[in-house]
């Protein structure tokens, strides 16, 4: 297996011997849950990530996200450029979508009103997000 | 070596730029900025708690007010100034150091920035509210953060400030570790990463697994407050011990989160100003792994006065943390041992980092000896060891990072000499300012308390800190200084002012919008240094390495 | 190497002596029993912090780069049998010092099979209230107005320690001990004090406005004035 995912693995090795310890010991429940949901959120990356991997067997965008190429294998090479790529230009839908994010929590606050314009512009962002990687 | 053309996508230019940039770089510098104006503000409200404290009585503000101070100051430092500094030093790099012209999620990355910045912005807009902002401590615990007993908006507003950054840095290591996982040059293999990044990547892996009960605790937090429920609260059922679970099982990972990057810079800074390569990369790294995990398992050690959790499991998971940090000790010593050391003003911060840190890992493992923390629990000797630990470890590296970086973002060196006074000022003042409080804790002064009977016997050691405190203010204000002077007139870097080792020193200063025009081969952690090595063996004129 | 070791034991005896020296010695066996750990603690720590910062300045000393002097150093990348051995270091430290935790934790933590008092501890918002279980004796108060509580010395007498509102904590500074009073539970803590005095109790725990003056005296007297005080107290507070 390769390195990455050998990190995870190896926390939920780590946690999943001390939750039971924990347990054993103290026989508290929050703790031992906590733990516990530890160990399931990093099996579930660790499986999640195998399953993405296998779908694309090749080096492709997806696969290379997850870091599933073998980089050892061409740690031989000699120097080399990095592939044209082309990175999204600047957009102002990231920092809107914050202000939404603001204007809701303001709601949680002062009371719900405050949360239909902030989901009205948390919509209006979405959608913008979208359409703006559509286009590209 | 051909060069390659990206073409560059087109900007908006003058402000707006700074509000649309989905560029890592600027985003890392908008992350540095407001982390520096939180880091400002919150040490402002420290001067105002070390004024009042500085003798006996109550003179500058009122009780309230100073709960407000220590909250804000507390939550302004771990969540805005620290997280958001760690995040942001990563966000420059991280792709600098793996060779990639940008994060994984470019416009993910501007959002998490953002959301921290409304999270920051509503938590500390409590002081502009008619009761004040959040007054319970940056820890929050119920049942006093309830309804009941904290009825302002400040505290809802802290409520979800808080929770608002949260996510946001959770979005911000998933996008690392993609960026990490997915986006690495070729030949960059894991174990050729910059030591750095492998902080990194443990940091982002603490933040996506423990921020999360940090939602939920204040989640239930404002169901408690608004809906009326009571996860929290004794009378309706709740329990007040379920809540520090679920704080401590995300806040003890976090002071890791404010440390790990920090032994990263030391790491990447030590062997470049010794001209050596670290000792023991993989010790590092296993260290590292190490410290991730057993992180864990120990956020009771928090709570041991609370009578409520197991001592022995917790202290024993506690004190093994020393393990791994000792190797770290040991192979920084190693890193130096027979180098030929130059101490400019990054290596000059190292140094204070290593003696102060050093200082608070060993208070700390008195805390986690549960007799010990039964003594000194909750008292300035606590305040002592975090200060040591985050202003002595984090702080200082967090210099001596951007000492050595600056000069990478802006193309400008900054000053020696301001740097040097800086750094004496600096130690001089942390020193003054937390080393008394040792003594304080044991003598008893309890920490979050406004004023102390004279009768006490507090006076003496309270008047020596708050000077420490303003010595501080006075480095801090060189700095600033220094930053102001320099970034206008400082001599100019070049690409690779200090003999460095990683690919951020083979491009300009700054980089290009693609951060690279060509990377060097790459066929061990130092690849910039072998190129430079290889240059020098071929032709006489390429000078020592 | 050789010549550094007297400077350096030196330097050790000077901060041991100060990092033990500050904390007084209590006056209870529980404290006493913390009083040692703090002092190994205190050695220990003393000889690591020494030992790391002498080899830190050491090697920063030994090694600063000669004005003059360009060659490359040696380039040696690590030494896994070093590495192994300050793992092992520490590892053995840190057993050394779980075992003398447990230890001292049975100590302090050790129930009186049969205390002389039980005094129910509550504390509020702000102040506390003290009850002498089975004697029908209470005492209580706050700021500017602090509880007294008398206990007898020579025996042990344990505190069962609750909150009725927020959470406070049971603070006894000179006897080195702290429990939090957490509402909805009971934490027990024994106490054996063995001399004679006024011990400022304080509260430990921000529970809000008046934190910092939710103080509290214990007064710790002879068994037999300790009785002749309870009874006192019981036949006032009959007649009230
Ligand atoms: C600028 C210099 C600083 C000074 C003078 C200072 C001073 C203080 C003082 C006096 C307290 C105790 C307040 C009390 O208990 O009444 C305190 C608490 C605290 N400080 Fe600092 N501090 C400084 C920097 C920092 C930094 C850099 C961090 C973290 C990165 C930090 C994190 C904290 C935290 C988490 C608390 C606990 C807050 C609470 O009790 O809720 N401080 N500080
Ligand atoms: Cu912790
Ligand atoms: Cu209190």
């Amino acid at each position: 297996m390769i390195e990455e995912l050998r990190l995870f693995v190896r926390i939920a090795l780590y946690a999943a011997p001390a939750a039971a310890l924990y347990w054993l010991l103290s026989s508290e429940v929050s703790g031992t849950w906590m733990l516990s949901a530890l160990v399931v959120a990093v099996a579930m990356w660790v499986v999640s990530a195998t399953a993405l991997s296998r779908r694309r067997p090749q080096p492709s965008s997806a696969a290379r996200l997850l870091g599933f190429e073998e980089t050892e294998t061409e740690s031989q090479r000699s120097s080399l450029e990095l592939a044209p790529q082309v990175l999204p230009g600047p957009s102002a839908w990231p920092a809107a979508a914050a202000l939404a994010a603001f204007v809701t929590g303001l709601g949680a606050v002062y009371g719900g009103w405050f949360a239909i314009p902030g989901l009205l512009l948390g919509v209006t962002c979405t959608v913008g997000w979208l359409t703006q990687i559509q286009r590209r | 070596m051909a060069t390659l053309e990206h073409s560059v996508p087109r900007t908006a230019g003058g402000l707006l730029e700074w509000f649309t940039s989905v560029d890592h770089k600027k985003i890392g510098i908008l992350y540095l900025s407001s982390a520096l104006v939180f880091f400002v503000l919150s040490g402002i409200l420290a001067l105002v708690m070390r004024s009042e404290l500085a003798q006996p009585g109550l003179q500058l503000v009122d009780r309230q007010t100073y709960a407000q101070l220590f909250t804000m100051h507390g939550t302004g430092m771990m969540f805005f100034f620290g997280t958001p500094m760690v995040i942001g030093l990563a966000n420059y790099f991280v792709p600098l150091h793996i060779g990639a012209p940008d994060v994984a999620f470019p416009r993910l990355n501007a959002f998490a920035f953002w959301l921290t910045l409304a999270g920051a912005v509503m938590a500390f807009a409590g002081f502009l509210t008619a009761t004040g902002a959040a007054a319970f401590g940056w820890t929050a615990y119920a049942p006093l953060s309830g309804d009941a007993y904290s009825p302002g908006t400040g505290a809802d507003l802290w409520i979800i400030g808080v929770a608002l950054s949260g996510v946001a840095g959770v979005l911000a290591a998933v996008n690392l570790l993609a960026t990490i996982f997915g986006m690495r040059a070729p030949g960059m293999s894991m174990l050729r990463m910059s030591i750095f990044n492998w902080n990194i990547v443990v940091t982002s892996i603490l933040i996506a697994f423990s921020f999360p009960a940090l939602t939920v605790a204040l989640a239930l937090l404002w169901a408690d407050r608004n809906l009326g429920s009571s996860f929290f609260e004794p009378a309706g059922g709740g329990d007040p011990v379920l809540y520090q679970h679920l704080f401590w099982f995300f806040g003890h990972p976090e002071v890791y989160i404010l440390i790990l990057p920090f032994f990263g810079i030391v790491t990447e800074i030590i062997p470049v100003f010794s001209r050596k390569p670290v000792f023991g990369y993989k010790g590092f790294v296993f260290a590292t792994l190490l410290i991730g995990a057993y992180s864990f398992s120990v956020w009771a050690h928090h709570m041991f006065t609370t009578g409520a959790v197991d001592g022995p499991f917790f202290s024993a998971t506690s004190m093994l943390i020393a393990v791994p940090t000792g190797i770290k000790f040991f192979n920084w010593i190693g890193t130096m041992w027979g180098g030929k050391i130059r101490f400019q003003t990054p290596m000059l911060f190292c140094a204070g980092f290593l003696f102060m840190f050093l200082m608070g890992g060993i208070t700390g493992v008195f805390l986690a000896s549960p007799p010990l923390d039964y003594f000194v629990h909750d008292t300035y000797y606590v305040v002592a060891h975090l200060h040591y630990v985050l202003f002595g470890g984090s702080v200082f590296a967090m210099f001596a990072g951007l000492y050595y970086w600056i000069p990478k973002m802006s193309g400008r060196m900054l000053s020696e000499g301001l740097g040097k006074l800086h750094f004496v000022l600096l130690l001089v003042g942390m020193n003054a300012a937390f080393f008394p409080m040792h003594q304080l804790g044991i003598d008893g002064m309890q920490r979050r308390i406004p004023d102390y009977p004279a009768s006490f016997g507090y006076a003496q050691e309270n008047l020596v800190s708050t000077a420490g405190a303003f010595l501080i203010a006075l480095a801090v204000l060189v700095f600033f200084i220094n930053l102001f002077v320099s970034l206008r007139r400082g001599p100019l870097a070049g690409d690779d002012p200090w003999g460095g080792y990683t690919l951020e020193w083979a491009t300009t200063s700054p980089p290009p919008h693609h951060n690279f025009h060509r990377l060097p081969p790459i066929r061990s952690a130092r690849p910039v240094f072998d190129e430079r090595r290889e240059n020098a063996q071929a032709g006489p004129e390429g000078g020592s390495p | 190497m050789t010549r550094l070791v007297r400077p350096i034991s030196c330097m050790a005896l000077l901060v041991m002596v100060g990092a033990s020296a500050c904390v007084p010695q209590a006056p209870s066996v529980q404290g006493r029993a913390v009083n040692q750990l703090y002092g190994i603690f205190a050695v220990i720590a003393s000889i690591i912090f020494v030992v790391t910062a002498a080899l830190i300045a050491l090697s920063m000393l030994r090694y600063r780069a000669k004005p003059s002097d360009d060659a490359l150093p040696a380039q040696f990348e690590g030494n896994v049998k070093l590495e192994l051995i300050w793992f092992a270091i520490p590892t053995v430290i840190v057993v050394v010092l779980f075992i003398l935790t447990l230890q001292k934790l049975d100590v302090v933590t050790e129930r009186a099979p049969d205390p002389e008092s039980i005094i129910e501890v509550d504390a509020y918002q702000w102040g506390w209230s003290f009850t002498y279980r089975g004697e029908g004796v209470n005492i209580s108060g706050g700021p500017h107005n602090d509880p007294e509580l008398v206990v007898p010395i020579d025996r042990a007498v344990a505190f069962e320690i609750s909150a009725e509102d927020v959470q406070h904590s049971f603070y006894l500074p000179r006897l080195l001990i702290k429990r939090d009073a957490i509402p909805g539970r009971t934490n027990r803590v024994d106490v054996e004090i063995d001399e004679p005095g006024r011990y400022i109790g304080k509260c430990a725990e921000f529970c809000g406005l008046l934190h910092a003056e939710m103080n509290f005296v214990v007064r710790a007297v002879p068994p037999l004035e300790y009785r002749a005080w309870l009874n006192e107290r019981k036949q006032d507070d009959g007649n009230a």
